[in-house]
């Protein structure tokens, strides 16, 4: 496989359904290989962005490209690609083997090789041996990997998902979140998948674009997406945040000092001017520290809540809320109590500047 | 109290069907008379009108005329109706409505209204003979066949046609190889009706047949008008009844065996 190719391309993509603008002027470049995820809540357009790679809708401007070849006005059916869909779509009147062998039917593969690689896929997704049962007789974890199998029999230049897993219980879903990438990397299919859920997301991805509005807010691998969200939008969708106003005191090099109207602290990584900030610091990165330690805040304990893996605790900081995520690791985790008086802290490093919008 | 209402409700059905097959069952029994008139209930059973049914050559031209002029028309009326409620349903709110309404507008128009004006209309664009009366079946049996083939794609997941497409299949073989084994007991209904229809139409058949080409009810529409012979009539209603019931029953039955084959 080449490095460096561009499998899906998207060229100032727009698309407006009557007066509605269901995305605005999108560019993405996915590489050969990549696990290209589109993370937005429902409306935001990611449905919409993968159907017109799909060419189930024209976009209103722009173009698309699947490995170089311009398909914008190419029809779904002569598009090098192939999907699965949030409903599985499996063919009711048809085997699961006839389902999986259906797209090398359309591609004339002849009836013995198209027998075999059927097969194959049913094995790579451990299915073997409900080729000749229909769909209506699987479970929905068993239609998935069916729905799977025939969209990866073909060998598609790109594999399009289209919140895939939506439709599975929790358990069964993270199980086939894993799986599901396991394949990918050893196919190396460059893949497209749609989600509204952020942990799916950063569990699957590659790169992650954040949409809202039609509008790409950020793209990124997941661990820049999290640790350094650009806006507040970001921020709050692909997990919990923190918000402080900041006002800048003191700047020292990339180092700032500001006053967050509760107390003072320094921030780090400060590249946008101006002395009012926006900054978010995530849960888990804040410290409760003893009382009166130098540079943190003092608050009180309102609301406890224990989650199993980690402890949530709700803060009340002269009259705004912090969130706190703990590990549960420490028995201090465990001892704090409603109504205690603690200090919170964190490191410089931690705390975000976001754009102002 | 609830056993003498389970009665009452079970004797007012039975009312409601006595009135709605009575006549029918009344024709079909007169039909077997060994007698001259029509007496119910009949003297004595016979099928010596059936016998002189078959004999009749007017009759048995008629009834296979009518046989070939339905299946005709239900086809074409099927294959329209087909196109039309394909394109239906992929429209959204008032504009499906408004399509709807007049895909099924022949429903509403009186049909002997229909048949003058179509005379009228062939008369203008020159137009006659067997394949006007086809023309006209078509148009009245298309709403029946449009109705069916609509509900069926109505419960017909379009995802389905997506998929095959991003699996490389063009429109046609989608629809033949997805669309159609998925919707066809809807379209064989849909045909069912239209048939039905046009064999025992008779307002608009009356302006649009002709010497050579009458179909059945127009036949049995002319016996009416003339004493003597009258039960011949008993016997070729018997036999488009009879006919009736083989070809609803065998489709019930196609269509049956497949919901129980993938359900």
């Amino acid at each position: 496989m080449a490095d460096g190719a561009i499998d899906v391309r998207l060229e100032n993509v727009s698309k407006s359904f009557d007066r509605v603008q269901a995305v605005r002027e999108v560019s993405i470049d996915i590489p050969r290989g990549e696990f290209f995820s589109m993370l937005g809540p429902s409306g935001c357009g990611k449905t919409t962005t993968l159907r017109i790679i799909a060419g189930f809708e024209r976009p209103s401007q722009g173009e698309v490209y699947i490995r170089g070849v311009r398909v914008t006005a190419v029809p779904p059916y002569r598009r090098d690609y192939s999907m699965v869909f949030q409903s599985f779509a499996l063919f009711p009147h048809l085997t699961v083997a006839e389902n999986v062998a259906f797209g090398l039917r359309m591609r004339r593969v002849p009836g013995a090789e198209r027998r075999r690689r059927a097969q194959e896929a049913l094995d790579m997704v451990k299915l073997e041996e409900l080729a000749q049962r229909y769909p209506r007789q699987l479970s929905g974890g068993q239609q998935q990997r069916v729905a799977l199998a025939r969209a990866l029999v073909v060998q598609p230049a790109v594999l399009l998902l289209d919140e895939p897993l939506g439709a599975l219980d929790k358990k069964l879903r993270e199980e086939m979140q894993v799986e599901l990438r396991q394949l990918q990397r050893r196919l190396g299919t460059t893949t497209v998948f749609v989600t509204h859920d952020q942990e799916e997301a950063l569990t699957m991805s590659d790169r992650i674009a954040i949409m809202r509005d039609g509008v790409i807010e950020q793209m990124g691998p997941p661990r820049e997406v999290y640790e350094r969200p650009r806006t507040e939008f970001v921020a709050s969708f692909l997990g919990a945040s923190n918000f402080f106003d900041a006002r800048v005191i003191e700047r020292r090099g990339a180092e700032a000092a500001v006053d967050l109207g509760f107390g003072r602290g320094v921030i780090a990584h400060v590249d946008a001017p101006g002395t009012d900030l926006r900054i978010a610091v995530r849960p888990e990165k804040i410290m409760l520290a003893p009382l009166g330690a130098p540079g943190t805040h003092d608050a009180r304990i309102r609301e406890i809540v224990y989650r199993g893996v980690t402890t949530h605790i709700y803060l009340d900081c002269a009259g705004r809320e912090v969130i706190v995520f703990l590990q549960n690791t420490a028995p201090q985790a465990l001892a704090w109590r409603i109504g205690d008086a603690v200090s919170f802290a964190w490191e410089a490093g931690n705390a975000v500047v976001l754009d102002r919008v | 109290m609830n056993r003498l209402g389970h009665i009452l409700q079970i004797g007012l059905a039975g009312l409601a069907y006595l009135l709605i097959l009575g006549p029918t069952i009344v024709v079909v029994i007169v039909s077997f008379s060994a007698g001259e008139t029509f007496a119910f209930p009949p003297p004595g059973l016979s099928l010596r009108w059936f016998v002189e049914f078959f004999a009749a050559d007017n009759m048995t031209g008629a009834f296979l005329f009518s046989l070939r002029v339905g299946a005709t028309a239900a086809i074409a009326a099927t294959v329209l109706a087909t196109l039309a409620a394909r394109f239906v349903v992929r429209q959204r709110g008032a504009t499906s409505g408004a399509l709807q309404s007049l895909f099924t507008a022949p429903l509403v128009f009186p049909a002997i209204i229909l048949g003058l004006a179509l005379l009228l209309f062939y008369r203008t664009i020159n137009v006659g003979g067997p394949a006007g009366l086809v023309l006209a079946h078509v148009l009245i049996g298309m709403p029946y066949a449009f109705r069916l083939v609509l509900a069926s794609l109505q419960s017909f997941n379009l995802t389905l046609e997506e998929a095959a497409q991003s699996l490389g299949a063009g429109p046609i073989r989608t629809f033949f190889l997805v669309t159609l084994p998925i919707i066809w007991p809807g379209i064989l209904s849909g045909g069912l009706f239209a048939f039905i229809v046009s064999f025992g139409e008779l307002n608009v058949a009356l302006f649009l047949t002709g010497p050579g080409y009458t179909t059945l009810p127009i036949e049995i529409f002319g016996y009416l008008q003339f004493p003597g012979r009258q039960l011949i009539i008993a016997a070729a209603s018997t036999m488009q009844v009879a006919l009736i019931i083989v070809l609803a029953l065998t489709i019930e039955r196609l269509v049956g065996l497949a919901r129980v084959g993938r359900s």
